[in-house]
């Protein structure tokens, strides 16, 4: 009888183990689709001021100002150069899931990749289209813990699909409110290739935007992008703004 | 008394024949490899310096001394490119000086550099050398063939493509490339970032040597190089950070970025009207950019250097560094051999581990002839003793011990030598085709034929006289530590 007692209680032990896995792997799905939409201004358009500084232990510091639009209903943008003046004009245009280089020297446009370095520093191209975490990524693991002040949930994330720039995320999301304050990427042999960090956040139109951004290069030591955001704008953008023809007038 | 010690030894030597003749074939079989062996090594090492000074690297190179990496081929170009490759310092007084210089035959600068090759759909890579093309045809002559078009000519826009960089684009799908079609180039450096260059293709070549690291190179002119690495004349002025931006410079603290003292992390901010008004001036004034673009006419980042026959590279060397260093001038000069970076070396490499084995099989070899030689002397020592006991000296035991050795080593040596210069000739004769990509770099081209290599067999010689030597000093301390009454005794 008591035999019968025990294998009962453990499978039932067992049952609560599967399934509270299971729920907890479905609630950080459902949060990573929480962070996905308090990222994306589906509904509206968006623009902004992007500072960029990076350091390089060789190249020193290097500062880039570049005026961001994006409408991520349509997942377009365009990131024109503002500064420095060398670089002016210069700009990436997403359209119909094609990222297009323009060089106002040449006044030619070139095809480029989302993976690749956004303009010489540690953020790519994929940092500045629309979130598709619960689309692209699994979540493998979730844990509970603290990342200074905040309670967050940790969690591990494998690729469904090989378009995205990472193959693997460990994410740090806050249980409260479930912003991302923290990321490290790992490529396909699993080594560390960048940190991010997201200490700054605006509310805009119940959305937020991470306002200040950190991109540690984990392969250069010493080497990092700050990233700050400034003149914040939903205003509704011109269709006209996202086409090759608008980079090559606005460049005249 | 020479004569009886060669009659005894001779002697010796035919008394024990099993024995010499297992010495003699260890001998004649490890100087047969050396000379087999370092000859192979010397015509591969030969035929890549011909590879790259015909080509490549002139018979030595200049660079700026900030140059991390001397190397002209990609290891090189890869290393130095993050920090942008430095350019050489008052290039014009250099060349002005290198006019003078006694040896000098011609000399060219170039601009290296890597960039991605577009054309419709075909999509290609190329290492880039950009020069004066007169000044280029100067130092390499009758380098290269042209399979279509014609090379660049001085002042003109354009790229020569090498045909092997065409067929690599053909492969990606789409149409050929052809000469007169215009080819997208896109390149990164740190200065513009990334830049796109329309040029007109002008020739497709191919280099007369079949080495295949020189097939991924091809040219390109210089101005439009100089615009893709950002080799520009005018350069800006860094721009200041802000109070918030320079809190964050230096390591990153997270404790302190999501800790307590720090301020909320939402903000809330509604929809401003900070958006841009007039969406076609974003850009502001943009007549300055133009000062940005202006390319340095005296940039470079080599000047390869041809020297007249029979100038030793390394005298005119260090003459040029010492006047560097006189003039203030932060720039060296450098040995064809750096200049060709990892895989130049490569030989050099594989000439160090091969002749690594041969000291090891050396090593082996002499304590087996030690061995040999021990046990020959011990089955003496009766006849060892007598001689002493009747008054032959302890340098006639060792002259006669080394002698035996010396001729054993000396003339399956020479045989072992012979060998190794008949078998070298037959394969140079015949000649290897090399299939293997690697194979082609270390031999400097498909087909290889090795020729004797007087230094090798000048080194067998050495090496012959030294295991004799060598092999024979603990036979004559056991033959010396013989007592001629005890010897005699157990006779």
């Amino acid at each position: 009888m008591k035999k019968k007692i025990g294998l009962l209680t453990a499978a039932l032990l067992l049952t609560g183990v599967l399934s509270a896995g299971a729920l907890t792997t479905a609630k950080a799905e459902a949060i990573l689709g929480d962070l996905d939409a308090s990222r994306n201004f589906s509904n509206t358009d968006f623009s902004a001021v992007m500072t960029m500084v990076t350091e390089d232990p060789e190249k020193g510091i290097d500062k880039i100002k570049v005026q961001q639009f994006r409408r991520d209903g349509k997942d377009t943008f365009l990131m024109l150069f503002l500064e420095p003046e060398s670089k002016k004009g210069q700009g990436y245009l997403r359209i119909n899931d094609n990222l297009w280089f323009y060089d106002p020297e040449s006044r030619k446009f070139n095809h480029t990749s989302m993976k690749d370095s956004f303009g010489g520093t540690d953020a790519k191209h994929s940092d500045f289209r629309i979130s598709t975490l619960k689309e692209d990524y699994n979540v493998k693991t979730v844990a509970d813990g603290k990342l200074g002040r905040f309670s967050v949930y940790i969690m591990d994330l494998k690729a469904k699909n090989s378009e995205v720039t990472y193959p693997r995320l460990k994410l740090w999301i806050t249980r409260e409110g479930h912003l991302l304050l923290k990321a490290e990427d790992y490529s396909a042999t699993d080594r560390l290739m960048r940190t991010s960090l997201f200490p700054k956040y605006a509310k805009v139109k119940n959305r937020y935007i991470a306002t200040i951004m950190i991109f540690v290069d984990e392969l250069v030591k010493g080497r990092k992008t700050q990233i700050s955001i400034a003149n914040i704008s939903t205003k509704k953008l011109p269709d006209t703004i996202f086409t090759k023809s608008y980079v090559e007038r606005v460049n005249r | 008394m020479e004569n009886v010690i060669l009659k005894i030894a001779y002697r010796n030597i035919w008394k024990h024949k099993i024995k010499t003749l297992i010495i003699g074939i260890l001998v004649a079989l490890g100087i047969l490899i050396l000379v087999v062996g370092n000859s192979f090594m010397d015509s591969a090492a030969a035929g890549m310096r011909k590879t790259y000074i015909e080509n490549f690297t002139g018979d030595f190179i200049i660079t700026s001394g900030a140059m991390k990496n001397p190397s002209m081929f990609m290891d090189g170009i890869m290393e130095d490119r993050d920090s942008a490759l430095p350019i050489i310092p008052r290039e014009p007084d250099i060349e002005k000086h290198l006019k003078t210089v006694k040896g000098v035959a011609a000399f060219n600068p170039q601009i290296a550099g890597a960039v991605a090759i577009k054309h419709g759909d075909d999509n290609g890579f190329a290492l880039i050398f950009s020069f004066d093309p007169v000044k280029y045809q100067e130092v390499f002559k009758n380098n290269i063939e042209l399979v279509s078009g014609s090379f660049l000519k001085e002042g003109q826009e354009g790229i020569v493509l090498s045909d092997e960089t065409v067929k690599r684009m053909r492969e990606s799908g789409g149409e050929k490339v052809a000469v007169g079609d215009k080819v997208l180039l896109t390149g990164i450096n740190n200065i513009t970032g990334t830049k796109i260059r329309e040029v007109t293709v002008r020739g497709i070549f191919k280099f007369k040597n079949e080495a295949p690291q020189l097939k991924v190179l091809s040219f390109l002119d210089v101005n439009n190089m100089r615009i893709i690495n950002g080799m520009l004349k005018n350069t800006e002025v860094s721009a200041n950070l802000s109070t918030e931006e320079k809190a964050l410079l230096g390591s990153v603290n997270e404790n302190s970025l999501f800790g307590e003292s720090d301020g909320g992390l939402v903000t809330d901010s509604s929809s401003s009207s900070s958006a841009p008004v007039d969406y076609l001036s974003i850009l502001g004034d943009t007549s300055k950019r133009n000062l940005y673009r202006e390319t340095d006419p005296n940039a470079w980042h080599y000047i390869v250097v041809k020297l007249d026959n029979g100038v030793r590279p390394g005298k005119v060397i260090r003459q040029l560094n010492t006047w560097f260093t006189a003039q203030g001038i932060d720039a060296k000069a450098y040995s064809w051999l750096l200049g060709a970076g990892a895989i130049g070396k490569l030989s050099n490499t594989l000439k160090i581990v091969f002749n690594l084995l041969i000291l090891i099989i050396a090593v082996v070899g002499v304590i087996i002839i030690m061995n040999t030689l021990v046990i020959s002397v011990t089955e003496r020592i009766g006849e060892i003793g007598t001689m002493r006991a009747i008054g032959a000296k302890k340098s006639f035991v060792r002259r006669m011990i080394m002698l035996e050795t010396l001729m054993i080593t000396v003339i399956f040596g020479f045989i072992g030598a012979l060998l190794g210069i008949v078998i070298t000739w037959i394969l140079g004769a015949i000649g290897f085709t090399a299939t293997n990509t690697f194979l082609q770099v270390i031999m400097g081209g498909k087909v290889f034929h090795p020729v004797v290599s007087v230094s090798a067999v000048v080194l067998s010689l050495v090496i012959i006289g030294a295991v004799g030597i060598l092999a024979s000093l603990y036979p004559v301390s056991v033959a010396l530590k013989i007592n001629p009454v005890k010897a005699m005794g157990e006779n």
